[in-house]
């Protein structure tokens, strides 16, 4: 089944790198830099995966993950934090807070892969 | 060359010693200021890190693939040496939690080995697991604070073999102490005796050794000893120049998770 890959990061060089990997394996791929859009575009798209960067203007990575949580229609969503705080008790709490997996940033290729799968 | 029977005496003297730990409030500005700054190094890094992989993958032409080949080993190195810093800091602050989960020792020393075939390839170095037949079939570890630890003994067993040579690792349950005992063996260029007090120091390079520009910021030893430290274990090494270095620690069990072959 092809994956529809949703990438939510504020910078720009950051988000495309994902969508440059995946593209070239055939998943369809989204991308917003700020929460708000992530939410209107997942509402317009069937996505089945989430990159959601964690330090977003305005709303944090964290509040948005909740929000996907709490919606229903979203529940078989993965959601995979995309993020540059790599300390030990930050990725705890990002599973904590919902997420199915952390990557944390800078990525590599094969991590990419196998968080998505 | 093995590691010595007196290392269990040397254990308990340092165990009835005890150890003295300071915390200061310079360390947790210290780690204040590494945990604002971590983020804005791994942004740039990912960038670096992820295009010059990408390009790699993708590239057919040497002239393109060797060039960021380069940049991907370099940006590895500055986040090795990112990811030590950090390490560092939250040890000395206190800041580390361990979550250790059941895995086989014998499986995991051969991942282990199997994350340093390249290096190995590369100078031709033969890397020999040796868990010793008296292994719990399972331990209660924290598996990435442990593959820290080796990942660092292996590193340099390899770095520093001659070509051609054998990297050694060994791994024995004590009973009487409830500890496993880790050993890397290699039959490499060895530490000068005048230089052995400082080889766990941090900044310490085997500088009459070095071999390529990128040898490293003399982090490593000094954290493989803290993060050891930090899981109730003690570090130590014996080395002769021309000979080889064998350094070994030891990790204490925690009891009821253990379970006997």
């Amino acid at each position: 089944m092809t994956r529809h890959v949703l990438i939510v990061d504020d910078v720009m060089t950051n988000r495309m790198l994902p969508g440059l990997i995946l593209r070239g394996l055939g998943d369809v791929i989204y991308e917003c830099g700020q929460g708000e859009e992530a939410l209107a575009l997942m509402a317009e798209h069937p996505i089945t995966h989430v990159l959601l960067d964690i330090s977003l203007p305005k709303v944090s990575g964290v509040d948005i993950c909740c929000q996907i949580r709490k919606t229903p229609a979203w529940a078989k969503v993965r959601l995979i934090a995309y993020t540059a705080h790599g300390m030990d008790p930050q990725t705890h709490a990002f599973l904590a807070a919902g997420f199915d997996d952390v990557l944390v940033k800078p990525i590599r290729r094969d991590d990419l892969l196998r968080a998505l799968a | 060359m093995e590691a010595p029977r007196n290392f269990w005496w040397w254990l308990r003297l340092r165990r009835a010693l005890g150890r003295s730990q300071s915390e200061s409030p310079h360390l947790k500005s210290q780690t204040d200021f590494l945990t604002a700054i971590s983020p804005q190094l791994r942004t740039p890094l990912n960038d670096i890190i992820g295009y010059a992989e990408y390009i790699y993958h993708n590239a057919t032409e040497p002239m393109i693939r060797f060039p960021s080949q380069i940049i991907f080993e370099s940006g590895n190195q500055l986040l090795g040496l990112v990811n030590a810093w950090l390490d560092w800091s939250q040890l000395e602050a206190g800041q580390v939690s361990s979550t250790p989960t059941a895995f086989s020792l014998s499986e995991w020393v051969l991942d282990m080995l199997a994350k340093h075939r390249a290096q190995a390839a590369a100078l031709d170095v033969r890397l020999i697991p040796q868990p010793h037949a008296n292994l719990p079939a399972t331990v209660f570890l924290d598996r990435n604070h442990l593959g820290k630890v080796m990942h660092q003994l292996l590193h340099n067993a390899i770095k520093f073999s001659r070509e051609g040579g054998e990297v050694k690792v060994f791994i024995e349950y004590r009973a009487s102490f409830h500890s496993l005992v880790f050993s890397v063996q290699d039959a490499g260029v060895g530490i000068a005796l005048d230089k052995h007090a400082s080889v766990f120091q941090r900044f310490w390079q085997n500088e009459d050794y070095v071999r390529t520009p990128y040898a490293g910021a003399g982090l490593g030893l000094a954290l493989a000893k803290k993060w050891v430290e930090f899981m109730g274990g003690e570090m130590g090494f014996n080395s002769s120049p021309n000979v080889g270095s064998i350094f070994f620690f030891s990790l204490p069990l925690p009891s009821e998770k253990v379970s006997a072959v």
